[in-house]
């Protein structure tokens, strides 16, 4: 009865189920089991349903919703919360917060040609700051010692006066303070080039160390100067050469050396003396040294791929406790005294250490957990000091980011981006890039970006460069830039014509170069005159060839971007079989005259002073060549003032020859557009507006010129790098020459704006022209027949686009 | 009594469907993410602008079809599978049947024969540039016997076609003979030697017996080998690059070029016009098939 009433449920369903046949109790018994598992079974199946429901509404929810772009973030102290990306809801998850701030400390007042020396801590722990002076004329006179006290800088009066050496004349080179409690500087002598250690006795006055090292040895004009030395606390002395350090005795005995990367500039040299150890850095990493014997005690790596800082403007210093400090472009890292592992306490991205017109020069460990760090401009000059201190509720990142990609790294982009941060704190600026500033991307890289953007994403704002932009143009990906364009020409106004080449007839403005390469040539009026087309390329007759010899590659590149308008219709950049005819005829008459090769051989490359590599627009820079005599002109792609440099000293040894413009053509450069799809499309906006900033466009990368009127004149009338000079030299001949002057400075802005014909060589098409006249320059096929081939390859990459 | 037990049964029946269902769900989950969505994608925005964004009905069909590149090609895709399927399909066979009928040494040859499938395709394609460039090994072996000088670039001109043509039997011969050979496994020896003892040769065994059997097999093959024909793409691109001999210019390839340019709507007009053609094949073979049986 009881099972009846328990199986009564079921005893109804089955009844249903078999239609009235009713059964025995036994039989009741096992259908109710039986019915029991069969729910189970369903329950189970309808579990696995929903998985695999789930499952797919999870990868389909995955496909929707992710693409969340990895933020990269500082290190976090310890103790601190794993920060929030900025783009992530947690819901009530609190915000990371702390974060390193950035402060100016103000420097005592320095003079346009004054030059940072050295930033340390000396006697009873104190902060001194060392600058050298420079008269009018730029030439030593001096240098001048402060102290830090009550948060001010406090001179030393007269501290040169007691130190300076009474028997020659120097210029100071570095100060520093020895762990046996004694200052030590060292010197150049203005009169000899040799280089000086002093020590600062009790008395105030200097004391010349290992005068003998320094003394160039027999035969030689120059003796070791090395660019940093250390005195240990038992008075030994290490002195820093290009890729290693010596120990020294005080009386001049050598000790032993310890192995270091190799620096390649005489201002820089990265390690520091402890009392038992000397650290610095090798290739593998950065390494402790045992002071007492100098072998190397631990080596302690960067994290593989990402390697955090780079060798070349990185400063290594102690924390006092065995650990170790390293600062750089990417931030400041620190490893514990037994550790192996970096942790990245700040972002160099958030703060000075990301300025690409600066570099850090000096960093220290203030006395509460807070650093300074002094940053330089190139020669020493632009001194900038900050002090970062740890703000405890200050987002540990910040909330906004945005995104900036580009193929190739690009410094001036990167400028942008720490000015932009620091007018905007509450915002992150990533830049991205495929690969480095002379890498060579692959369409790889291209069919990346375009999955992110055909999703609707990818950067806030694009460096175009390399990138199909005209596609992106028509396809609507890039946004409309003309308000910004018509703001910046109100405010700081561009170039004109760069501005009108850029503006569609519509008015919209899609893409615009932030910077503009010039290609000039350098010679007689004859051979200037040649340039003008392909004919009177081809019919030049001189005593010496026209161009300098390169490769065929290099040749057809350099024609097809100077005699561009000519040659390729500049709506479609088409090219018609005749006129390709005529251009391989011409490459080849002027390749057979200079000795062009398809490929050069080692004993050939020595000879002409070329190399198989594939030049930007083909163009090597020959104006040494031209002044050698091997060529009627030389031909240069200016990128920068430095490039005017050895041109200028190559004029002035050829008054015959004068320097211009080819078809007033320039190379646009840093092409930028925002993208459409941006979710923060008014600072993607601020963001170009940064970048065609004076403060960003003055700076030079070796990148292009500015295209900024104020930013131009400003490079015009600068005097920072005046005692800059640079020399070439290949064999017997060499050639020098400095940094360009105002007037010389002028001519060259009056050139840049007088350009008014943009090209942009399709790198595809020129590939096909290349690939497709090797066989003529080999001599295997005729040009007809070379051009034909090609055509028929542009005709379908044409027709791919049609 | 009779009625209510077959309602069972029926439903017990019905369990093993419902089995096989619950076993094809993730399978189905993962056709349907991974091949019909995005194929439903692909019509959508074969009628939309580049970012999917408006109609414009069939303005990408006109302007794919009058594509010069488009036309190219396909018609270089279908020329090759004209060219290379049947010499594929015929080579295959004619292999397997020698390696079946070969009683010594059937893992050597096998083995030797399946090796192209083994090697990476860039290792391969090095080979065949060292053969074919015009430094290569095939225009010094010609030196040599003609005493001539052979300079010829064998994978551009008129030979880049039958080139290709090469190197897609070289890598798949071997794949498709096993697949033959996994067919003629299939047929009872019984039948072979029913045939011989009626006096059957080998030409009337082939004809009576293996062919017929082998029906289903010459399927798989011919859709394996066609969906193959597809993968060369990554032969001409090593060899020749991403703009090769116009003769051997592919449907991928354009799609590659097209991708890079963001003409994501031609891909997709592109797609719909290979599955069009693909569907027509098929109908007409399914139509073939149809009134074969009918005749039989």
């Amino acid at each position: 009865m009881n099972l009846d009433q328990e199986g009564s449920r079921e005893m109804g369903l089955l009844k249903n189920l078999t239609n009235g046949c009713v059964p025995d109790a036994k039989e009741r018994c096992k259908e109710s089991v039986k019915m029991e598992k069969v729910k189970g079974r369903r329950a189970g199946r309808l579990a696995v349903l929903c998985l695999f429901v789930g499952i797919g509404a999870g990868i389909l929810g995955g496909c929707k919703g992710g693409g969340q772009r990895e933020v990269l973030s500082p290190a976090l102290l310890p103790g601190q919360e794993l920060p929030a990306s900025p783009n992530q809801d947690f819901g009530d998850v609190p915000e990371a917060v702390g974060r390193y701030i950035e402060t100016a400390v103000e420097l005592p007042e320095i003079g346009a040609n004054d030059r940072f020396v050295s930033f340390f801590k000396g006697k009873d722990n104190e902060m001194e700051l060392y600058i050298a002076s420079g008269d009018d004329l730029g030439r030593p006179a001096g240098a001048r010692r402060f102290v830090w006290e009550n948060n001010g800088w406090r001179q030393d009066e007269g501290w040169w006066d007691q130190v300076k050496p009474g028997d020659i004349s120097v210029e100071i080179r570095r100060v520093f303070y020895g762990l046996d409690g004694k200052y030590y500087f060292s010197a150049m002598g203005t009169e000899e080039y040799i280089y000086h250690l002093y020590q600062i006795n009790e008395e105030g006055e200097s004391e010349e160390l290992l005068k003998e090292l320094f003394l160039p040895g027999a035969g030689k004009n120059y003796g070791m100067i090395p660019p940093k030395a250390e005195v240990s606390r038992d008075g030994k002395i290490l002195i820093y050469g290009m890729d290693e350090a010596t120990l020294y005795e005080p009386d001049g005995k050598r000790l032993f050396s310890m192995e270091k990367s190799w620096g390649g500039t005489s201002e820089n040299s990265i390690g520091y003396m402890t009392e038992e150890e000397f650290v610095t850095m090798t290739e593998e990493g950065v390494i402790r040294y045992r002071l007492s014997d100098g072998q190397p005690i631990q080596v302690i790596s960067f994290d593989g791929g990402n390697r955090l800082l780079s060798e070349e403007h990185c400063i290594l210093f102690g924390d006092g406790d065995g650990g170790i400090y390293v600062a750089g472009e990417k931030g400041l890292a620190h490893v514990g005294a037994e550790g192996s592992l970096w942790e990245l306490l700040m972002d160099g991205s958030l703060n000075a250490m990301g300025m690409q017109n600066i570099y850090c020069q000096e960093f220290l460990q203030g006395n509460e957990k807070d650093y300074y760090g002094v940053y330089v401009s190139d020669g020493g000059v632009g001194i900038e000091m900050y002090h970062y201190t740890y703000d405890p509720d200050m987002a540990a990142s910040p909330p906004v980011t945005l995104t900036v990609y580009g193929l190739k790294d690009n410094s001036t982009v990167r400028q942008a981006a720490a000015l932009f941060q620091k007018s905007h704190s509450d915002v992150r600026v990533e830049v991205l890039s495929s690969v480095e500033e002379r890498g060579t991307p692959s369409e790889e890289m291209i069919r990346a970006l375009n999955t992110e953007l055909l999703n609707g994403k990818g950067a806030d704002v694009l460096i175009l460069d390399g990138l199909p932009w005209k596609s992106y143009e028509e396809k609507g990906i890039l946004a409309d830039m003309r308000q910004i364009f018509t703001d910046i020409q109100k405010e700081e106004p561009m170039m004109e014509q760069v501005v009108s080449d850029f503006t569609r007839e519509d008015g919209g403005i899609y893409q615009m170069p932030a910077r503009i390469g010039i290609p000039v040539v350098i010679g007689n009026e004859l051979a200037r005159q040649a340039f003008d087309n392909i004919e009177t390329m081809a019919g030049y007759k001189g005593e010496k060839p026209l161009m300098a010899a390169d490769t065929y590659e290099n040749l057809l590149c350099l024609m097809a971007n100077l005699q561009y308008q000519q040659l390729f219709d500049s709506r479609e950049g088409d090219i018609t079989e005749d006129l390709l005819v005529r251009y391989l005829e011409t490459a080849k008459g002027i390749g057979e005259e200079n000795g062009s090769r398809t490929m050069f051989t080692e004993e050939e490359m020595e000879r002409l002073w070329v190399s198989n590599n594939k030049m930007p627009y083909g163009i090597r820079g020959t104006s040494i060549n031209y002044d050698y005599g091997s060529c009627a002109c030389g031909v240069e792609n200016m990128l920068g003032l430095y490039d005017l440099i050895i041109p200028k000293a190559v004029l002035k040894k050829h008054p015959e020859a004068s320097m211009e413009s080819i078809h007033r053509i320039y190379f646009p450069r840093i092409l930028i557009g925002v993208n459409q799809g941006s979710s923060k499309p008014e600072l993607a906006r601020e963001f170009v507006r940064c970048l065609f900033s004076v403060e960003v466009q003055k700076e030079e990368f070796f990148d292009g010129f500015p295209v900024n009127l104020r930013a131009q004149e400003e490079n015009c009338i600068s005097t920072g790098k005046n005692d800059i000079s640079i020399g070439s030299g290949i064999g017997d001949y060499h050639i020098s020459g400095e940094w360009p002057n105002t007037q010389e400075r002028r001519e060259l802005y009056e050139i840049i704006r007088s350009v008014s014909v943009p090209v942009m060589m399709d790198e595809t098409i020129m590939n096909m022209i290349v690939d497709g006249a090797r066989d003529y320059f080999d001599g295997k096929v005729s040009a007809r027949e070379a051009a034909a081939f090609i055509c028929r390859k542009i005709t379908l990459y044409r027709a791919e686009q049609g | 009594m009779d009625r209510d037990c077959q309602n069972i049964r029926c439903r017990k029946a019905r369990h093993p469907a419902r089995m096989a269902y619950l076993f094809l769900t993730p399978s189905f989950l993962g056709v349907t993410v991974f091949f019909v969505l995005p194929f439903l994608d692909v019509v959508r925005r074969s009628f939309s602008d580049a970012m999917g964004r408006f109609f414009v009905g069939l303005e990408n069909y006109e302007s794919v079809w009058n594509n010069q590149a488009f036309r190219l090609a396909g018609g270089n895709t279908i020329c090759f599978l004209a060219a290379a399927l049947p010499l594929l399909f015929t080579g295959s066979l004619v292999l397997s049947l020698m390696v079946y009928e070969t009683k010594n040494c059937k893992g050597l040859f096998k083995t030797s024969l399946i090796l192209p499938m083994a090697v990476p395709a860039a290792a391969m394609v090095l080979v065949w540039k060292l053969l074919l460039c015009p430094d290569g090994a095939v225009n010094q072996l010609l030196m040599a016997l003609t005493g001539q000088i052979w300079d010829r670039d064998w994978v551009n001109g008129r030979t880049a076609f039958p080139m290709l043509v090469a190197t897609y039997l070289w890598k798949n011969t071997g794949y498709d003979m096993l697949l033959w050979l996994a067919g003629l496994g299939a047929i009872p020896d019984s039948l072979y030697d029913a045939a011989k003892m009626d006096g059957a040769g080998f030409f009337d065994r082939l004809r009576y017996i293996t062919l017929p059997n082998l029906k289903n097999t010459m399927a798989l093959v011919l859709i394996l080998s066609g969906v193959n024909v597809f993968r060369v793409y990554r032969e001409a691109y090593l060899l020749t690059g991403t703009y090769p001999d116009p003769s051997i210019y592919m449907i991928p390839h354009l799609f590659g070029h097209w991708f890079l340019t963001l003409d994501i709507q031609k891909m997709s007009t592109g797609a719909m016009f290979l599955v069009m053609f693909l569907a027509a094949v098929w109908g007409v073979a399914f139509v073939g098939r149809g009134k074969g049986r009918r005749t039989e």
